[in-house]
């Protein structure tokens, strides 16, 4: 049994430290780039971008003023059950971190424009469950989704008369192209490949999330095409912010799933270069683990 | 080579006039803040030939929602940065024309109708690194005024002095060229070798729905 108490509290030292610290590797990665551009441009942008992710850990606030909308994965294993009502203690945390960070009030009635000031309401925060058979824990992955990322992704369908992986491989690159500087490159590019219109898009996005950033799908043809899709995408030269540069993608993560045999869906979607997410996984016994910022656990 | 300066608002022409794309500029004095909702209301209110409650001319506008908190009965900004400037590049260029606005700072591509406008009413287009909001909010001394709270925190016009904002690049000069163009015209001229080295054909159709022009379809680079 998991107190929903415990949850809340979980999920909400989780969307705080989202919001305000990237995890090492993509701090990493964009050092990475900053040393190989030559570019003075692109040179400026990563210095500000890495001094910014400085300030922002250091005084714990926002690193991005657009903190996005809540969407959090949660793997539950099956044998897992939960004390109290775990919508309302995501929706908790997300409140209260919304207060006292503060956050952007950005949820908003997709209507009347309507600002509900708290980062919730009308299905807000989304949370994306998953069951595990076999574990023994909750795993909790907190995100303050920006839009300009976001609001940058597509779904296609491609027919199984042509080679599939040659399709996605234009694809990506022409929506590379499109969103030129808008998703904030060096982006991370998710790409979900089969099932329906909306598990592809859902695929896509969980691939933004892979820990550690940069790390190859297990499946070798799926590797493969993440190798091809990242050097096409890398040798544009569309660089950081758009303005020119050697880095466009800090990393390609491409995701699968069983497809009908006419037509397979792929979704395609960004992350910008403050790729902001925090993990962790809660057992059966109320031990925490904190995945990308393990500090959290000396709190 | 590119230079880097400071400029100060109130902007003049001749302040900005020497600027080129690629040059890195810092920004001192007041900056307004707007984003989608703000510019609705304002070229509602300019075409209804109303004033606006505040006055724009020689200004520099930033596309922006900062995270606001208060203090002791003051505006405080904790971060502010750029959003995606693409979504008004015809909204602020009407701004431009209607205004006597000088200097936008944002991010992204600004389209053709900012280009144009910056062409001919001489001003700029800045553009900042997204997501870098932590340190702008270093630049930022105070909160002047806000309108418009009635549109919520990030859609509120706020008024900010700012110290030394930057580094921002120029992105659009008073002459009309613009970086991202010049960046993406680059691009176009790699594409048919990074095809052919990817295995892709660009004068092929992949995708069968959606039907209309999109990625992965035939037309897509013409």
């Amino acid at each position: 049994m998991i107190a929903a108490k415990l949850i809340e509290e979980v999920a909400t030292k989780l969307f705080r430290e989202a919001a305000t610290t990237l995890p090492e590797d993509v701090i990493k990665k964009l050092e990475e780039a900053r040393r190989k551009e030559i570019n003075p441009i692109a040179r400026a942008h990563l210095e500000s971008m890495i001094k910014s992710t400085e300030i922002a850990k250091m005084k714990s606030i926002p690193l991005c003023q657009d903190t996005g909308i809540p969407y959090f994965f949660i793997k539950k294993g099956l044998g897992i059950k939960i004390e109290g009502n775990l919508e309302m203690a995501i929706s908790n945390a997300v409140i209260k971190v919304t207060k006292e960070l503060p956050l952007r009030e950005n949820v908003i009635h997709p209507l009347t424009k309507v600002n509900s000031g708290t980062n919730t309401g009308w299905g807000i925060p989304h949370i994306h469950y998953e069951v595990e058979h076999s574990s023994d824990f909750i795993e909790i992955i907190a995100v303050p989704r920006g839009f300009g990322s976001e609001a940058k992704s597509s779904l296609v369908w491609i027919t199984t008369s042509q080679d599939i992986p040659e399709a996605i491989t234009r694809c990506v690159l022409d929506q590379v192209v499109a969103a030129g500087g808008d998703p904030c490159p060096p982006t991370i590019i998710g790409v979900g490949v089969g099932g329906f219109a909306d598990t592809a898009l859902t695929l896509a996005k969980k691939a933004l999330f892979r820990d550690p950033i940069g790390s190859h799908n297990p499946d070798p043809l799926v590797m493969e095409l993440e190798d091809r899709i990242f050097k096409a995408v890398n040798s544009t030269g569309i660089g950081p912010m758009g303005t020119g540069g050697e880095t466009t993608t800090l990393a390609v993560h491409v995701e699968i799933s069983g497809s009908h045999t006419a037509v397979v869906p792929v979704g395609i979607t960004f992350q910008c270069w403050a790729a902001r997410y925090s993990k962790a996984i809660i057992y059966r016994n109320g031990e925490v683990r904190y995945l990308t910022h393990p500090k959290l656990g000396e709190e | 080579m590119s230079k880097e300066v400071c400029i100060q608002t109130p902007v003049s022409f001749k302040d900005i006039s020497s600027l080129e794309i690629g040059d890195i500029v810092y920004v001192t004095g007041t900056v307004y803040t707007m984003r989608d909702m703000g510019h609705e209301r304002a070229l509602k209110m300019l075409k209804n030939r109303e004033k606006l409650p505040f006055n724009l001319k020689n200004m520099a506008l930033w596309h922006c929602g900062p995270i606001i908190r208060q203090k002791n009965d003051k505006w405080e900004v904790v971060v502010a940065g750029s959003t995606s400037s693409s979504r008004f590049t015809q909204l602020t260029a009407e701004l431009v024309e209607l205004t006597g606005l000088r200097c936008v700072i944002g991010k992204g591509i600004m389209g053709a109708e900012m280009v144009n406008a910056a062409k001919k009413y001489g001003a700029i287009y800045l553009i900042s690194t997204g997501g870098a909001a932590s340190l702008y909010a270093n630049s930022i001394e105070k909160v002047e005024e806000v309108y418009w709270i009635d549109l919520g925190m990030p859609e509120a016009i706020w008024v900010m002095r700012v110290n030394r904002l930057g580094p921002l690049i120029v992105g659009i000069d008073t002459r009309g060229n613009s970086l991202t163009d010049r960046t993406m015209k680059k691009v176009a001229t790699k594409l048919d070798q990074i095809a052919r080295k990817s295995g892709v054909d660009l004068s092929k159709t992949y995708v069968w729905w959606p039907r209309q022009k999109t990625i992965g379809s035939e037309k897509f680079y013409r």
